[in-house]
């Protein structure tokens, strides 16, 4: 299939346009019509990233496909460039996908929804610009402007405690970006070539290399920020509590892209860009990733809410990437591209399904619950599916993200793998007993949970849920989808950086 | 001499048109107010003259030509690099800061409309008249090449704005006045004797030619640190920096809220035009023995400002520490240029720092003045000062919910605001020369100010918050239009600033390069 017709200039920034766009008539038009214009304004998007990720999939090579290169600020060497290769055409369309997932499964949400879709729509579209941007200026433009959203969702439409945690939210990773932010200067005056591009300064920065202290100082400046967002022990106190209090819409962007802006930060900037420094630190990423790792999965051993159960879930599967980025062999980082694109999809899917037990039972706390599976076989069934995909059973996505990460381990590391390898057990561990506690087992019939009314989870929530689940199983039987563009990507990018 | 040259002496009268429209609307303002009854005529005449200057600065700076064809009759606003003595210059730099000085006026009076209830049957002519006044003393304040010009700008300009802070004659009004007046008193006695000293170590009060006598590397005494700090005191109070910075709540609370804005956004401006003057070009020599200095008070500015500024409820107090902290930010220009100076490269890294600084100048005024505008016009409609009753308000008055998001986001410099763009400029140039100089500690200077505006989030987002999160009764409220043109004005151009920062840019950056004395 002939995929040029498509290599356009501009082909990226008029569909990020458009999708803005679109999504106004959501914030400014009637209330009732807001969801179908927020709806309708992820269409372009979706058939564009979808476009591009089959075409990088099917001609997997190493370099930037879909480029724009436009000039925006000449004097200081800004420039509106787009682009997507191996690493971030899957997350590009994982964010379109996730967000008309998000909007459907909301459908039948009723307070200020002008604001509710609207904010969704706009973040689709910042997600997309900072997975897609070449610049790094442009980068940042992005990043930041995604925490204005997110802010919203989760502090008008998050639970009883939504005040703290969205404060806690901006106020943690807006402070992180300011300190990246620094980074960047000191990358962009340290090279001295006038320019923001990043593919001209990850070039610049391996092959000409840097002082060893500032690349050292830089590299620590750029990690801190992206290790906040990602997020690593300890600066991850900020994702539970803005994961119980938002809503599932916020949830699901939040864990489904947001936590991804993280890791796709350290692997297309802080790493490729200081390579020599981020060696140095190898071992500092080591021990950060096992410590979230076992430190994460320790904790979901003693949730009793859901959804902070999954949040934590997400702090432990973040820590393998961090791992993953450590081994620097081309296993290693595929794996961790991959895992990105696993968790995205899995954890966005319990976060549905933790959102769907809230409105069937009315309640998220495994204490609560216990045998409610005969009430609710579907939600039940697909919880279980996805609590399955996640603690990484063979035939499932998470299974490949996690077996090519701890293969690339014992490369690197070798007998150290006995440090993170417990988490699998740990893993396994507290995704089944909560099932078992939650959803199987006698039946409680705690006094706070309404028996009598407890219903199934309905169509609307039903349908996006099992959509991710069908593609967690899909890219877990046919891997090869994804992981050849990740492989050529690793291999490109490590070969650049001179590692490999 | 002849008798016609003393009546009109012969100087380049062109090169002064803005001031002078300026002037001769100052002077016919009273006289004007008797014949206006209904208070709107005063409001368009002040308006005309403010709009008149500032597109004369505006066709200077832009080289704007009119003629009729077949007339022979030509008119020029070319006049750029024309001085008519060697006290007064048309730059680049003035031109750039002339826009800011009466654009914000203008704006502020176009939101003032009905900010003045009380008595303002008597005194409106007055008011109108001193913001000409004011803005007339920050226009000199731009061009002035000489000290003594320099420091009559100055005088005119705060002079009128004491008075000015205390219009309403209410007790806060009173107090705000007294206050202002009192520290501002003591500045110009300090300004005087810092003059005094420079006089007498060089013989001259020209600056650039105090800039060729005091030259790099040379050995100076304790005078010349005596004249420093004394200039450095002065001009302290003007821009509102730690230590002379107590005024600058109370005058900011107890003025009416355009006052407040034209403060926060022109004279602040007024301050920092004197300053990069004063210590760009005529110290710029001794620069080793100010840049520690410098920045020793720029971080504890910007400290001070941001952490009392979360404790504050009043909206107004709170701008007013925002506006102490980001002269704590705008310093970083001064000291960069300044530590670019002594590696000997002002003329590049030295002409980013004071471009970020010009751009940064530029974006605070229209954030902050859009601010106060918002705080003062919401005062009128019953919604008082305080952060408890902005709650809904962005039910009640979507607009200038939305458009204080935007300023208050942009003073916390986050994109696409123009407050990040220029914000990013000013801090990078700080590690720009760290970076390239091997100067640890204006890295620190450059951490430090971005822990400060992490800070400053917090009581940002805290307004925020109030107005779209938390609810409370109440009808939709409906504003003054002019108020509402002021601050769409404000917001339309933040916003600008920070999705298309090419043409602001390169306006700062010709204004920094007239400013240090070079043509790119």
């Amino acid at each position: 299939m002939d995929f040029s017709v498509l290599e356009i200039d501009g082909l990226i920034p008029y569909t990020l346009l458009a999708t803005l766009l679109l999504g106004l008539p959501a914030f400014f038009g009637p209330e009732q019509n807001a969801k179908k214009w927020a709806l309708f304004s992820t269409v372009p998007a979706f058939l564009v990233t979808t476009w591009m990720f089959v075409d990088v999939g099917i001609n997997a090579g190493g370099g930037y496909r879909y480029v724009t290169n436009w000039t925006w600020v000449e004097s200081l060497g800004i420039s509106l460039s787009f682009g997507v290769d191996g690493l971030s055409a899957s997350l590009a369309w994982l964010t379109a996908l996730l967000t008309p997932l998000v909007i459907l499964y909301s459908w039948k949400e009723g307070h200020r929804q002008n604001l509710f879709f609207g904010l969704l729509a706009i973040l689709n579209v910042t997600v997309l610009g900072v997975f897609t941007t070449l610049d790094l200026f442009v980068f940042y433009i992005f990043w930041e402007f995604v925490l204005i959203p997110m802010y919203f969702l989760i502090a008008i439409w998050g639970g009883p405690n939504r005040k703290y945690a969205s404060f806690k939210f901006f106020v943690y990773t807006g402070a992180a970006s300011l300190v990246m932010l620094l980074g960047f200067m000191a990358v962009y005056f340290g090279a001295g070539l006038q320019t923001f591009h990043i593919p001209t300064l990850v070039t610049a920065g391996s092959q000409f290399g840097w002082a060893k202290e500032f690349g050292l100082i830089t590299f620590g400046v750029l990690a801190l920020g992206f290790l906040v967002k990602l997020p690593a022990v300890p600066f991850h106190t900020w994702l539970p509590d803005a994961h119980v209090q938002a809503p599932t819409a916020g949830s699901v962007m939040l864990a489904g892209v947001l936590l991804k802006m993280g890791s796709y930060g350290l692997m297309r900037i802080a790493f490729p860009m200081l390579p020599e420094a981020a060696m140095a630190y190898q071992w500092v990423f080591f021990v950060l990733g096992s410590v979230a790792v076992l430190y994460g999965a320790f904790l979901c051993l003693a949730q009793d809410d859901l959804k902070s159960l999954i949040a934590y879930s997400s702090v432990s599967h973040m820590g393998m990437i961090t791992i993953a980025l450590a081994t620097f062999n081309d296993l290693g980082w595929a794996g961790a591209a991959y895992m990105n694109v696993a968790h995205g999809i899995i954890a966005a899917g319990m976060f549905m399904a933790a959102g769907s037990l809230q409105h069937s039972t009315g309640t998220r706390l495994i204490s609560r619950l216990g045998g409610i599976a005969q009430k609710t076989p579907r939600l039940a069934g697909l919880t279980a599916a996805l609590f399955l995909a996640s603690l990484g059973l063979p035939g499932m996505m998470g299974f490949i993200a996690e077996f090519s990460i701890f293969a690339a381990i014992w490369e690197a590391f070798g007998w150290w793998i006995m440090v993170p390898i417990w988490s699998v057990l740990i893993t396994a561990g507290y995704y089944l007993w909560a099932l078992q506690r939650a959803f199987y087992g006698s039946e409680r019939r705690h006094r706070d949970v309404d028996w009598e009314h407890m219903h199934d989870i309905n169509d609307t929530e039903r349908w996006p849920t099992v959509a991710l689940l069908i593609l967690a199983i899909i890219f877990g039987v046919l891997p090869a989808l994804l992981l050849g563009q990740m492989d050529a990507w690793s291999q490109s990018i490590l070969h650049l950086m001179g590692v490999a | 001499m002849a008798w016609s040259d003393f009546l009109l002496p012969p100087l380049d009268w062109q090169a002064f048109t803005p001031e002078l429209v300026v002037l001769l609307f100052a002077l016919l303002a009273p006289i004007v107010a008797l014949w206006d009854t209904d208070r709107k005529g005063m409001q368009q005449f002040t308006l005309f003259g403010l709009g008149g200057a500032f597109l004369m600065s505006l066709g200077s700076l832009l080289g704007w030509n009119f003629g009729i064809p077949g007339t022979g009759i030509h008119f020029t606003l070319e006049y750029i690099g024309r001085s008519p003595n060697a006290a007064f210059v048309v730059t680049e730099a003035s031109q750039f800061l002339k826009l800011i000085f009466t654009g914000v006026a203008f704006l502020a009076v176009l939101g003032a409309g009905k900010v003045l209830p009380r008595r303002a049957d008597e005194d409106h002519g007055e008011f109108h008249s001193l913001v000409l006044f004011a803005t007339l003393g920050m226009m000199i304040v731009a061009s002035a090449q000489e000290l003594i010009t320099l420091l009559l700008g100055i005088e005119i300009a705060s002079m009128s704005s004491y008075l000015l802070a205390g219009i309403r004659r209410d007790r806060a009004g009173a107090e705000a006045a007294v206050k202002y007046f009192t520290i501002g008193a003591v500045s110009s006695g300090m300004t005087l004797f810092g003059i005094s000293l420079v006089y007498g170590i060089t013989g001259t009060t020209h600056i650039p030619t105090i800039g060729t006598m005091l030259e790099v590397g040379g050995q100076y005494d304790a005078v010349t640190l005596v004249t420093i700090l004394m200039l450095l005191a002065a001009l302290a109070f003007k821009i509102s920096s730690v230590p002379f910075h107590v005024w600058a709540p109370d005058v900011y609370q107890g003025a009416p809220s355009p006052v407040a804005g034209m403060l926060a956004a022109g004279s602040k401006a007024m301050g920092f035009a004197a300053l990069f003057n004063v210590f760009l070009v005529g110290l710029i020599g001794v620069a080793a023995d100010w840049q520690l200095t410098l920045a020793a008070v720029a971080v504890v500015t910007m400290f001070l400002g941001n952490l009392v500024a979360l404790r504050q409820d009043s909206l107004r107090r709170m701008l007013a520490y925002s506006s102490v902290a980001q002269a704590g930010y705008l310093l970083i220009a001064v000291v960069a240029a300044g530590a670019a100076a002594q590696a000997g490269t002002l003329a590049t890294q030295g002409w980013y720092a004071v471009t970020g600084g010009l751009l940064h100048l530029l974006v605070n005024a229209g954030m902050k003045l859009g601010a106060f505008l918002i705080v003062g016009a919401l005062i009128l409609v019953g919604v008082k000062d305080h952060i408890g009753n902005y709650k809904g308000l962005g039910r009640r008055a979507p607009l200038f919910a939305f458009a204080m998001t935007v300023f208050l986001l942009s003073m916390a410099g986050l994109p696409p605001l123009g407050g990040f763009t220029s914000k990013f400029v000013l801090f990078s140039s700080a590690v720009d020369v760290g970076v390239t100089q091997s100067l640890g500690w204006l890295l620190w200077l450059a951490v430090f100010a971005v822990l400060n505006s992490a800070i400053s989030l917090f009581y940002y987002v805290r307004v925020i918050r109030t107005m779209y999160v938390e609810d409370a009764p109440g009808d939709k409220l409906h504003i003054d239009s002019g108020a509402r043109m002021a601050v769409i004005a404000c917001m339309v151009f933040v916003l600008l600033v920070g999705i298309y920062p090419s043409w602001f840019l390169d306006a700062a950056r010709g204004a920094a390069a007239s400013m240090l004395g070079f043509t790119p």
